[in-house]
């Protein structure tokens, strides 16, 4: 009969679902930010390999 | 900068199915424990992130001293790097923990010794990046960063340590909690299978991460090459 002498766990579900939403949107947005500034790069780096053969 | 090799692929794969494996652990595998509830389940991830922070910036710190000694850009590349990384994570850990304390501490934020340490190594490491992008000449940033990220590796032992040398309501994982220690918990062998498990995802996915941003910054490395070409050209 111990167990229905025991406390439940305080509801705390709703901080976990808000941490976990803080984990996994920061993540998704640095890998965002990766793909974008490489996809610039990438754009860049054609242009000027243009404008360098141009001159050449 | 050439496709994407083999051993990349593999690692992008490897972590994408482990962080689900870790996820899945974490919410389906894990005990609740018993006094906090769920929002314990924060410990798994938060303390991951802290530890891929804080061994970013042990790499950056690394890269410092190999560039100071051998002089190439691909260590500079490697460093700066590996701290944006550790602030990216550095900052999740500092946000969740800001959650999970809400409800154990009846606070989102104090300014304990932790909490206190790790704001001021975020803080060194963000006027990192902040001052590096205010040097022009490649040489003298490269120069500047790596001693930088030596100096400022001193703010990573000192947060580490923090909660275990002076008296703390942080609880810790690895050593003797300070008496007013609060929301620690003993971990079951489940939760600690969890806990060891998304650490040893998390080290993976910061190789993985690791190597996509040390490829941007070879990318960036020629982008700047050819500007500057094309600007000596035009002179």
């Amino acid at each position: 009969m111990f167990f229905l002498l025991q406390e439940a766990p305080a509801n705390t579900t709703n901080y976990m679902i808000a941490g976990y939403t803080v984990i996994f949107g920061v993540i998704l947005l640095y890998l965002l930010s990766l793909y974008i500034r490489q996809r610039n790069l990438k754009q860049d780096l054609e242009i000027l390999e243009e404008d360098k053969q141009d001159l050449q | 900068m050439g496709p994407k090799p083999i051993g990349l692929k593999i690692l992008d794969i490897l972590s994408i199915v482990l962080l689900l494996i870790a996820t899945w652990m974490v919410f389906f595998y894990a005990p609740t424990e018993a006094v906090m509830g769920n929002v314990q389940r924060v410990f798994y991830f938060h303390v991951s992130t802290a530890w891929i922070g804080m061994l970013s910036f042990l790499v950056a710190a690394v890269a410092g001293i190999a560039y100071l000694v051998s002089k190439k850009t691909s260590w500079d590349i490697v460093e700066v790097s590996a701290v944006e990384i550790g602030i990216v994570f550095s900052l999740i850990a500092v946000a969740s923990g800001s959650i999970w304390a809400r409800p154990i501490w009846n606070t989102w934020w104090t300014w304990d010794p932790r909490l206190t340490t790790v704001t001021i190594m975020i803080l060194i490491y963000a006027a990192y990046l902040l001052l590096r992008a205010g040097i022009d000449d490649p040489g003298r940033r490269a120069r500047f960063g790596a001693v930088y990220a030596i100096l400022g590796f001193l703010s990573v032992p000192l947060t580490f340590f923090s909660a275990r040398l002076y008296r703390t309501i942080h609880p810790v994982v690895i050593g003797t909690n300070q008496p007013g220690a609060t929301g620690a918990f003993d971990m079951t062998s489940d939760m600690r299978m969890v806990f060891f498990f998304s650490l040893f995802v998390f080290t993976l996915f910061f190789a993985d991460l690791l190597w996509h941003r040390i490829r941007m910054g070879r990318l960036q490395e020629r982008v700047e090459e050819l500007k500057l070409q094309a600007s000596e050209g035009t002179d």
